[in-house]
């Protein structure tokens, strides 16, 4: 059931896809890789969360991972509290799973910790495992924390708080005392001394507060289940502990005659009935409860508009909460779906996002610099796509966008080195081989057509001052306003920029320029003003009292019906304009006459 | 007796089958197996990468692996020469590793000769020779470490950089200082006095301050040291103190460029622990920047440009007509007096700007980058290397600049001279226009600046998906010894030398932020 809700709901692939998580890691096959992170503490499990969280890419790979990884620390968990002889230990192995689930279910990506306390619990329960059976309980610890530490981390600190604790259930004060002492200094002998890494790294590594994760908010995110699944196993053998302790000094009390109740719970079958009811009710409550379905829609338009997958763009968008990133995906998608002219006011804008230029938000879902790129801001992409690998790392996803900046660029060299880094991942080292083939066989790709044409957009004059002003970059890919227009600067017609312009003054109220762009619609091979210009134009004629050449194009009737019934209700109101909003939101909800009235007008 | 033999037979026929495959094997690797002495000649030279050819390289470099790219199943290579007899490096692979203690050994034979190497390439139609091709092995050798900055080709942002030195006798690549110490902050502008690191500074955006290092001790000063340079004597550093703003291009093939709003020259006595500057260092209608002392302490060399705007917030309009001028300004180190500074070459005179002087420690060459406008050469594909004459301009009184031979049509930038003057490492961008390499070039007593080539690395195929660029690399004659521990330690410790600015700017404006449309905004998650 835990994989079926990983793979079916959370799905995993949206993890991979980072959106905003900005501490999914980098692999690459090879030596060199494992080498390099393996040469500092903590490096084993860096790298062997870095290739199993590649698996994510395949969201039932990913789930299979995200069980397992659960199954083993519960597993040892068990084991753990049942050697301190804690109760109920059947049943608490369970809390850090729960606690995962809760990680997992909010989409937050604490991998490599839950690793590390994988590995903790796995190794207390080694030590405990062979405490007592070994002459030298210290020379095993010892042995097991320098390997932890060394595989680890700082998080060897639980384990060895673990084995302390343990260590106080059998009474054996000395290494109860000592392995605190021993795990507090071997950090330093070990990973400051002689493997030479900062204070800061060597006790903090794969440590909830590392200043890898701390004030950095998507990383902290959830951050809590880390330390409650550091802490629960730690906190479960010290409470058996005590709980031993106590009961040595106390004497027994007399067991007085069970009831059938008493009796019956005590039998197994029915304990085990029970606990596992409330196991399932527990977890699969807490499961629902975590979900994260905002976050979960966040992540699935940002999976899809990485995929061009336009429709399920606008199908995610319907449960999702409306910000800049989801704006722009709707904004691109209905672009793509050519309704970009008719049904931008279905969905919730907000101008700055139509465009996001990377000036406001340096981390973004790289998706929205897609749209750049579909544009012909190839810089603005650029500049941004920079900025995400350095949030992000060396995502495959952005090496790919960034190979494909500089081929369209004409940078086929540079666009060779993303590919080669490309060429070391695990799932995207086809598409880098045949795209470096590509550039074998063709190496200016003068015979891309694709290439060819986002070429034809790069290359206009280089103005510093467009580099973040909307209406400045959108004007130079389109050409000049004032009708009759000379052919764009780009020297193609570029629809996109075109339609994104009309969008975006639209969207700031600019009616006199969006009325001034009509006559230019048959350059950009429209037969029909799109609506939403129809639309905006009615209200800038009549607004001004001024003619509009729509050059041979013309209003739609209908719209003008529908014009002046929206003016007769809003009229109907008065100066009191704000009231009119709820009857005008039922019957013009979509159409530029409400955005404009409620946007510009109404609270005037 | 008869059991025995037959017991014996299977193990020995085993033992035959292993020697045989053995044998097999070693031919297949040796290329034994067809004639390598009727290779039929390519009649060109190989394809190498990276591209050794008719370099010339230091003594004391590490092997110069290479990749042959050429199509083939076995490759081979003979080096040479007529100090010793051919040696042949074998491979299934195209990559060419040469054992290290081999090559010195070679380096050490051919010292002041050439090695000479052929390469020997099969395919399904035989063994092919290709023409050999040379590598001259200079007499001087390179200083032992180069310390650089290592960071991707960022913006406004960075998650890991770091300086790091590297020995280049061997592969050895180590941290000087990484953003692991400095929680994410940013790291730079390491420099060294007389190519040695006793002496040497670095500067830290984490909590701006500049790291002092003085025979072993480190000092915080609390202010922010832009590009500095030692004097000879060690107990002064000159620094630029600068505004600089990043600013960007919409439809550039470098999407990045940087104009210092304002600046001017500091200077930073490590004795009396303050801050000073000079009347012609900080003149309020130019921007002094890129400073460098002569070799004998008496002249400090520097760029400058006319200031023309008022505002220190936005990007002039006419951005791309800055030039720098190169400047020098006399200093007598015994009285720490300051005399006038003169024009050495006007930008006017040069068509370009003047930028990053720095001379040779003998004191004959000063070598510049030259681009079509602005401060900041490694953005400027125009940015290419110049040398100067200074014994031929202190005879005619005329500072000519020749442009060097090495350049490509990309940036070149960021050079160093090694402490005997035979050496330079600069950073260029000519493999691919976007990641910065590192390379060396010999320099003859005559100034004549030999064919540069990449610093090598043990895997000659690293720089194919290496996606750091690889700046200000500085020879040194030793590696820094102070730990990065000890670096660390002082940037995040609390303890720091507060200094007095003598004046905070041209136009003193505090807690302006130099904006076009948006602020330069560094380390933002």
């Amino acid at each position: 059931m835990l994989f079926a809700f990983l793979w079916l709901w959370v799905q995993p692939v949206l993890i991979y896809d980072c959106g905003a998580i900005t501490n999914f890691p980098v692999f690459y096959k090879g030596w060199p890789f494992f080498f390099q992170t393996v040469r500092t503490p903590g490096g084993f499990v860096q790298y062997a969360a870095a290739f199993l969280s590649q698996l994510f890419y395949y969201s039932w790979a990913g789930a299979a991972v995200i069980t397992l990884q659960i199954w083993a620390t519960c597993l040892c968990t068990g084991y753990l509290l049942r050697k301190a002889d804690l109760p109920a230990a059947r049943l608490l192995r369970f809390a850090p799973a729960i606690v995962m689930l809760v990680a997992y279910a909010g989409y937050s990506y604490h991998f490599p910790l839950f690793l590390g306390v994988l590995a903790c619990v796995a190794f207390a329960s080694m030590y405990a495992q062979s405490a007592g059976r070994s002459r030298s309980d210290i020379g095993v610890f010892l042995g097991l924390l320098t390997i932890l530490y060394l595989a680890g981390a700082a998080a060897s600190l639980s384990f060895a708080a673990s084995c302390a604790a343990y260590e106080l259930r059998r009474r054996r004060w000395r290494q109860a005392g000592l392995y605190p002492l021993v795990a507090a200094v071997l950090p330093y002998v070990l990973g400051v001394l002689i493997l030479r890494i900062s204070v800061d790294n060597a006790y903090t590594e794969l440590l909830p507060f590392s200043w890898r994760i701390v004030s950095l908010p998507s990383r902290e995110r959830l951050i809590a289940t880390v330390y409650v699944a550091y802490l629960l196993p730690v906190a479960g053998v010290l409470a058996g502990a005590l709980r031993h302790l106590w009961r040595d000094r106390r004497p027994e009390p007399a067991k007085h005659k069970s009831g059938f109740l008493a009796r019956s719970l005590g039998k197994p079958v029915v304990s085990w009935t029970l606990g596992t009811i409330v196991l399932f009710a527990v977890g699969g409550g807490t499961a629902w409860l975590a979900r994260d379905a905002g976050r979960k829609a966040l992540l699935e338009i940002h999976h899809y508009a990485c995929r061009r997958m336009w429709p399920q763009v606008l199908d995610a968008a319907r449960h999702c909460p409306a910000d800049a990133c989801v704006i722009n995906a709707i904004d691109r998608a209905l672009y793509h779906q050519g309704r970009l002219g008719q049904d931008l006011f279905l969905y919730a804008q907000e101008p700055e996002a139509l465009v996001v230029t990377g000036s406001d938000h340096i981390v973004h879902y790289w998706h929205t610099f897609d749209t750049l790129m579909d544009l012909g801001l190839v810089n603005q992409a650029e500049k941004n796509l920079t900025e995400c690998l350095e949030a992000f790392g060396e995502q495959p996803m952005i090496l790919k966008r960034l190979a494909t900046v500089n081929m369209v660029k004409g940078r086929t060299e540079a666009a060779r080195v993303y590919l080669g880094a490309l060429r070391k991942t695990l799932f995207h080292s086809r598409w880098a081989g045949e795209q470096l083939a590509r550039l074998d066989a063709d190496p200016s790709l003068s015979s891309d057509p694709e290439i060819q044409r986002m070429r034809v957009r790069y290359y206009r004059p280089d103005s510093i001052a467009e580099f973040y002003d909307r209406d400045a970059m959108l004007t130079a890919l389109v050409g000049p306003d004032e009708p009759p227009g000379p052919q764009p600067a780009s020297g193609g017609r570029n629809r996109m920029a075109f339609e994104y312009l009309l969008a975006w003054r639209l969207l700031t109220g600019q009616l006199g320029r969006v009325a001034q762009q009509a006559g230019r619609m048959a350059e950009f091979g429209y037969t029909e003003i799109p609506p939403l210009c129809q639309e905006a134009i009615l209200i800038y004629a009549y607004g001004t009292g001024r003619q509009v050449d729509l050059r041979g194009l013309s209003i739609n009737p209908e719209i003008e019906r529908q014009f002046k019934n929206f003016s007769a209700v809003v009229n109907r109101y008065g100066a009191n304009r704000a009231a009119a909003i709820p009857e005008l939101a039922r019957d013009y909800r979509g159409s530029y006459f409400f955005y404009y009235f409620n946007a510009k007008v109404a609270n005037r | 007796m008869r059991t025995r033999g037959v017991r014996r037979l299977p193990a020995a026929l085993t033992a035959a089958a292993i020697v045989a495959a053995v044998c097999v094997a070693c031919l297949a690797v040796s290329g034994q197996g067809s004639s390598i002495d009727q290779a039929t000649p390519a009649g060109r030279r190989p394809h190498i990468e990276p591209n050794y050819v008719d370099a010339v390289i230091p003594p004391n470099i590490a092997p110069l692996n290479f990749r042959v790219r050429e199509q083939g199943d076995r490759y081979r290579v003979r080096v040479v020469s007529d100090r010793q007899q051919p040696i042949d490096l074998t491979s299934r692979s195209s990559t060419t590793s040469i054992p290290e203690n081999q090559w010195r050994q070679w380096l050490l034979t051919h010292r002041g000769g050439q090695l000479q190497f052929e390469v020997f390439v099969r395919n399904e139609s035989g063994w092919k020779r290709f023409n050999a091709f040379q590598v001259t092995v200079a007499n001087e050798e390179i200083d032992s470490h180069l310390v650089y900055r290592r960071i991707h080709p960022a913006h406004s942002l960075w998650r890991d950089m770091g300086i790091y030195q590297r020995d280049l006798r061997t592969f050895k690549e180590s941290a000087v200082l990484t953003n692991d110490y400095t929680k994410g902050g940013c790291v730079n502008c390491h420099t060294f006095c007389n190519n040695r690191t006793d002496t040497m500074l670095v500067s830290s955006r984490a909590d701006t301050c500049a790291l002092i290092v003085q025979d072993g001790r480190v000092e915080k000063v609390g202010a922010k040291f832009g590009y500095a340079s030692w004097h000879p004597n060690g107990k002064m550093v000159v620094y630029t103190d600068m505004l600089v703003s990043l600013f960007l291009h919409p439809a550039a093939e470098e999407v990045r460029d940087v104009i210092d709003l304002d600046s001017l020259l500091e200077y930073y006595d490590t004795q009396s622990k303050r801050v000073g500057t000079a009347p012609d260092l900080a003149k309020k209608d130019r921007l002094e920047t890129y400073p460098t002392w002569s070799p004998d302490g008496r002249w400090l060399y520097f760029c400058s440009a006319p200031l023309t705007w008022t505002s220190r917030n936005t990007i002039p309009e006419r951005y791309d007509r800055i030039q720098y001028d190169l400047m020098r300004i006399p200093y007598d180190p015994n009285r720490g007096t300051w005399g006038q500074a003169e024009t050495v070459v006007a930008a006017k005179d040069a068509g370009r700007s003047i930028l990053l002087p720095r001379i040779s420690p003998d004191g004959r060459w000063l070598l510049v980058s030259m681009c079509d406008y602005g401060c900041f050469p490694a953005y400027r594909k125009s940015s290419d290397l110049y040398m100067i004459d200074l014994d031929a301009a202190k005879r005619t009184g005329r500072y000519e600049t020749r442009r060097l031979a090495i350049n490509s049509d990309q940036s070149e930038s960021w050079h160093s001279w090694s402490s005997n003057s035979r050496w330079i490492a600069f950073s260029s961008k000519r493999d691919n226009g976007l990641f910065t390499r590192t390379y060396l070039s010999y320099v003859d007593t005559n100034g004549v600046v030999h064919k540069p080539f990449v610093l090598p690395q043990e895997d000659p195929t690293q720089y194919d998906s290496c996606l750091w660029t690889y700046s200000v690399p500085e020879l040194v004659v030793e590696p820094v010894r102070t730990t990065k521990e000890s670096l660390g330690r002082v940037v995040r410790g609390s303890r720091r030398i507060s200094v007095q600015m003598p004046i905070t700017m041209a136009t003193p404006k505090a807690d302006t932020t130099p904006t076009i449309g948006v602020p330069y905004q560094a380390g933002r998650e």
